[in-house]
């Protein structure tokens, strides 16, 4: 069997066949016999190993359906089924460049608000449905009813219009710069066959929670909840299947990072998402492993919540002088990270390298607490250590850097994102300051602005959950989207990076690398800057065998 | 007897009002807005009044309980998650099934060890092999669950690579089509070996993890009511009328067995509740993590629900346990 | 009734040292008390005091326990956590003892509707594994070390209740009580006196197994994010926040993992020496 399996063979057949291929790789790793061949892409025709590739992950999927949850927890399960209209691929200068997946051409207007897209032809979802015009408004219209997380990335649609069977033109109310931009993350095509699936004006959102079509490279064979999904080939994939390419996937739930390092090490796992620093620099030393560890431009901030003693803004500068940035980036993150100049983090093209690095500053956070004479004295912090594993060590550092200005801070960890968020939602309830990770989806400064500190981006409608409102902010974020080029926008971003300095809801307490473990015979496995937010392509994923 | 079946029955149901009173109770007095977290953060105040409405949580709460129970008992509905949006009754018997079979394995691994050991060592009372055990047993009491897991995955998954390291089956095989949900027993009825096989090998280190605590209770349990039948005067009777000790042995045993029995119930019955500390660990999709979420995210229906569920198990348990006093002693007569 | 030898209290301690098992308990525990004693005055290094400088330093005499992700001192972390562990072990006891006793006393003494009442109530308590119970009050109350603590005192209560409801039943029936009422002994004289004597033996032994328990289960609960909070050295949150770290710094999760072991075993001999010493006959093995 070599990597050309799919045509005429059951799935039946397929299962016994890899069944039968896996016992036998079962006894060579008993026998604890590991093998490294690194010059082996050189030599022969590459063979594709029979077993399933095993990616495994910390994060529970929520849901199959695109339009519901595209958080990664939930886009790593949907990624192999279905497509963008766009997509990230590496520029191969550590950035990222956009590339063309189902649609093949696209034109702005000039004032940003009309875009028009040429469909690639010959494309069928995995029902048979073709992929048309007529399919991506019905994406676009159903992205809208749903009305759930991904709407929020796209800023707000007022029509979409077929204009031929391969053309769509999308209209925007308002002038959208970074609009190609955002198309990576939302919406993913599902096949509008489903619409025959709605029960009671729920846009099929029940039956499309765990069943999924869509014109990916792969198709879902089994979802054991909280254990495992399964993916085999869509046999009439539009790329096709010349050339190596996994045969079956598996991404499997492992929450423990030390079972995850162990998978790796023992060859039960072929790609990891879980791996923490401190097992990584350990990793490194074993040669049948690869530890992708890149600079990202994503930051995580601890989030300061405008009520009590927050709205007044020399408290909140306190915060920032009070916190440890070297202890946590250095002591913490060994360095795999780097201490933040503001909002926009380095590697998004409006981050703003003229602005100086945060430091510690002991006597002027004093002073600054002594002039706000905050009334209350003791605060919550809430963190969600699934997420981001250094928020435990995050958390205890600032507990203790407050401590020394006579401040409690009480920690508490979640385990899901539901009830992390559910807390936040009103801003009388809740923690005082929640942990948050700033990921940015897409190459711009407009989504992480807009989503965290837009004054209309409050509960329910965004994640502003610090019910920051600014109105000079306000009209920055507004009019930066507006602006058709980077150069016209610039100047409103480093103002924004300025008010948000000065004034902002926020500790800017690091930015952090991504860290994947992967075996070394794992070819195709490629980093872009924004991988963070977009599993990995597994269309180009193989396992030599 | 079948009065004494029909008192125990007529306790046991007052015991589940009371149970679902008091878990009712302790599940509202939760500190969350359950309509503002179901309804999402994407909610509008519309959405949010919606959902209110159809969880009847306008109702006062003695209302609000009775068309609980009700729904419980007409429909078995027992509400909906909100931080998956799903069926209670759904996840439940998504995530319960792992959680029985690793229970019911880990004492098919257990129950006949522990009272081997527990015989053997109150046949040798107050020699050293005896200490021993009664030392082992006290030290598998004490050690934390989790502490054992993370020992048992050094060894026998790192070490020694006997075992792996987690999940309920091999990352190249599909779970086998639900019957029981029990993929042991799913497998045998498809005839499917290698899934059998697999899966055989994924429950033998949590089951083992589990079985090491259960192990050391029926061994201590097993010998000092072995030990007390043993100093009986009828032992003693039989000993002198030349009855060989084998035989000695059987008899007490049978008599001992009643206290036994009790203990190996309840820690059935808790053991599920005990599977979660190892769950994490073993990456086991079981009932006792869906439990902690829940907990930990203030998600009222199913933590009502599994609390209700394990006390419903816990007090089943009980009550086949005291039937079994009849099969083993037959001067019980109820 | 206790016999009335020349000092019931010497032969008791006398037994107890000729018992092996409960003479190790005791051992133990005398250590860990002394350990949690000092270090209310001192540990070798502040168990809160974060430095990252000194983080994962590996056992050694200077740090005989290693660091932590933060630079901590395990010892001293440990040491400090043999004060909670302690302290939580105590309220546990007094709650549920303190709630169970007298309604025991009560139950068993009056009888009637208010025993009936008070014993169905103990069904439905029973009626939960403890361990679930205190998971549902921690739920409800909020995830808390102190709330941990009150769980399990509202989970275990009806033991107490139960033991000495039966010890009173027991010695009611019995004729030297009847004698002591025949001859006009008041009733809280007669229960001083006579009643109470007789279930501390039965107490004791369930006090000390339940001590271990108590700490066993705080811990567990700790383990799953439903008990202490950071930065509490609590030997289960140890565990639980030491576990990731497992590969490259066993010592961070391992020697509080330990020190659970060791205070529960300890309790736990103690408890079944308690248990061979006083009551030859009282061999229910409550785990």
């Amino acid at each position: 069997m070599n990597g050309r399996t799919g045509d005429g063979v059951t799935r039946r057949e397929l299962l016994i066949r890899s069944a039968r291929a896996a016992a036998g790789v079962g006894v060579a790793g008993f026998a604890g016999a590991t093998w490294v061949r690194p010059f082996a892409a050189l030599a022969a025709p590459a063979r594709v190993s029979t077993r399933p590739l095993v990616f495994v992950v910390r994060t529970e999927t929520l849901t199959l359906d695109p339009h519901q949850n595209d958080f990664i927890y939930s886009q790593n399960a949907q990624r192999p089924i279905y497509e963008p209209l766009v997509d990230y691929a590496p520029d191969g200068k550590g950035g990222a460049t956009i590339v063309p997946v189902l649609a093949t051409e696209w034109r702005a207007s000039n004032d940003a608000k009309t875009y028009t897209f040429r469909l690639r032809p010959n494309v069928r979802f995995s029902d048979g449905t073709p992929f048309d015009a007529a399919a991506a408004k019905w994406n676009f219209d159903r992205l809208k009813a749903v009305n759930k997380g991904p709407a929020a990335r796209l800023p707000a649609i007022d029509r979409v219009e077929a204009l031929d069977r391969l053309t769509v033109r999308v209209h925007l109310r308002a002038p959208f710069a970074p609009f190609i931009q955002a198309l990576a993350k939302a919406p993913y095509m599902v096949s509008p066959a489903a619409q025959s699936r709605e029960s009671g004006g729920d846009q099929a959102q029940r039956w499309l929670d765990t069943n999924a079509v869509g014109t990916g490279p792969f198709v879902l064979e089994t979802w054991a909840r909280g254990q495992q999904l399964t993916y085999a080939r869509n046999p009439n994939y539009w790329r096709g299947w010349s050339g190596p390419h996994a045969e079956r996937i598996t991404i499997r739930l492992v929450r423990e990072s030390a079972t995850q390092r162990l998978m790796l090490e023992a060859g039960d796992a072929d790609l990891a998402d879980g791996i923490i620093i401190t097992d990584a620099d350990a990793m490194k030393k074993n040669p049948a492993l690869v530890i992708e560890e890149h600079s990202t431009p994503a930051q995580i901030h601890v989030m300061l919540r405008m009520r009590g003693a927050m709205l007044d803004p020399k408290f909140r500068e306190a915060l920032r002088a009070v916190f440890g940035y070297t202890s946590f980036v250095g002591g913490v993150l060994l360095n795999k990270g780097r201490v933040p100049n503001g909002p926009i983090a380095k590697g998004i093209w409006a981050h703003d390298p003229s602005l100086p690095q945060y430091r510690r500053e002991l006597v002027r956070a004093r002073q600054l607490i002594q002039e706000a004479a905050p009334a209350q004295r003791s605060f919550v912090l809430q963190t969600i250590s699934p997420f981001f594993p250094y928020y435990p060590q995050l958390a205890q550092i600032l507990q203790q850097n407050l401590a020394e200005v006579g401040i409690a801070l009480t920690i508490e960890d979640r385990l899901d994102a539901a009830s992390f968020i559910g807390a936040l939602t009103a801003l009388e309830r809740g923690p005082d300051m929640y942990g948050w990770a700033i990921n940015p989806a897409y190459d711009d400064p407009h989504d992480i602005l807009h989503r965290t500190y837009h004054s209309t981006s409050v509960p329910p409608t965004a994640q502003n959950f610090t019910f920051y409102k600014n109105p000079q902010l306000d009209a920055l974020i507004d009019r930066g989207v507006s602006a058709p080029d980077r150069a016209r926008r610039q100047p409103f971003y480093n103002e924004a990076q300025r008010v948000l300095r000065a004034d902002g809801p926020a500790i800017y307490c690091a930015q952090f690398f991504q860290i994947f473990g992967r075996r070394r015979p794992l070819n195709g496995f490629v980093w872009h800057p924004f991988l963070f937010n977009l599993p990995p392509d597994f269309y180009n994923l193989w396992v030599e065998a | 007897m079948t009065q004494y079946i029909a008192r125990r029955l007529a306790s046991l149901v007052f015991v589940l009002l009371g149970m679902s009173v008091l878990t009712f109770t302790l599940s509202h007095v939760i500190p969350a807005d359950p309509a503002a977290a179901a309804a999402g953060f994407n909610a509008t105040a519309e959405q949010i009044a919606q959902y209110r409405l159809e969880m009847g949580l306008d109702h006062p709460l003695h209302v609000q309980y009775l068309r609980y129970v009700t729904g419980l008992v007409l429909r078995g509905d027992l509400g909906r998650s909100m931080l998956n949006q799903r069926a209670v009754t759904e996840d439940i018997r998504t995530f319960l099934p792992a959680s029985v079979e690793l229970a019911v394995v880990s004492f098919i691994l257990c129950v006949p060890l522990g009272i081997g050991l527990g015989t053997y060592t109150a046949v040798r009372a107050g020699r050293l092999s005896d200490a021993a055990t009664r030392g082992f047993a006290i030290l598998g009491v004490s050690m934390p669950i989790f502490i054992v897991a993370l020992l048992l995955q050094l060894v026998f998954y790192k070490e020694l690579r006997w075992f792996p390291s987690g999940g309920r089956l091999g990352s190249e095989f599909a779970p086998p089509e639900a019957i029981t949900g029990l993929f042991l027993v799913d497998a045998l009825l498809r005839g499917n070996w290698p899934v059998f096989i697999s899966a055989l090998h994924h429950i033998v280190l949590p089951a083992a993890t589990l079985a090491v605590a259960n192990l050391a209770v029926i061994t201590r349990m097993t010998r000092s009511s072995l030990l007390e039948v043993l100093s009986a005067d009828y032992v003693r009777t039989a000993r002198a009328k030349g009855l060989s000790e084998i035989r000695v042995l059987r008899h007490a045993l049978k008599n001992s067995l009643i206290p036994v029995v009790t203990v190996i119930g309840l820690q059935f019955a808790s053991m599920i509740a005990y599977v979660f500390l190892i769950e994490h660990i073993f990456s086991w999709p079981g009932i006792g993590s869906y439990a902690v979420r829940a907990i930990l995210g203030l998600d009222f229906q199913p933590i009502m629900a599994i609390t209700l569920l394990f006390s419903a198990i816990y007090v089943a348990v009980n009550f086949v346990v005291d039937l079994s006093y009849l099969a083993l002693d037959p001067r019980i007569r109820y | 009734m206790p016999t009335r030898t020349a000092s019931p209290t010497r032969a008791f301690l006398h037994r107890m040292r000729r018992n092996r098992g409960a003479l190790l308990g005791m051992t133990l525990l005398a250590a860990l008390a002394a350990v949690a004693l000092t270090s209310w005055i001192a540990t070798p290094v502040d168990p809160y005091a974060i430095d990252v400088e000194r983080r994962f330093q590996t056992p050694a005499p200077r740090y005989p326990f290693g660091t932590d992700d933060l630079g901590r001192d395990v010892l001293s972390r440990v040491m400090a956590g043999s004060r909670i562990s302690f302290g939580v072990a105590s309220f546990v006891l007094v709650i549920a003892s303190g709630l169970g006793i007298p309604l025991g006393v009560v139950s068993g003494y009056r009888g009637g509707w208010l025993d009936e009442m008070i014993m169905r109530v103990s069904d439905v308590f029973l009626a939960f594994p403890s361990f679930l119970l205190a998971m549902a009050i921690v739920a409800a109350l909020g995830s808390t070390l102190v709330n941990a603590i009150l769980a399990l005192g509202i989970a275990w209560w009806p033991r107490y209740a139960r033991l000495v409801r039966g010890q009173v039943l027991s010695v009611k029936q019995s004729l030297y009580v009847d004698a002591a009422r025949a001859i006009g002994a008041r009733e809280g004289r007669l229960l001083a006196r006579h009643i109470l004597p007789n279930c501390v033996a039965p107490l004791l032994v369930q006090l000390a197994t339940d001590a271990g328990n108590a700490i066993l289960i705080t811990a567990s609960l700790s383990f799953v994010g439903l008990g202490a909070k950071p930065p509490s050295p609590e030997w289960g949150f140890m565990v639980a926040q030491g576990r990731q770290f497992l590969l490259t710094a066993w010592w961070v999760p391992i020697f509080p993992g330990l020190a659970i072991a060791t205070t529960v075993a300890a309790f736990l001999f103690v408890g079944d020496g308690l248990r061979d010493v006083l009551d030859p006959r009282l061999r229910s093995t409550a785990i």
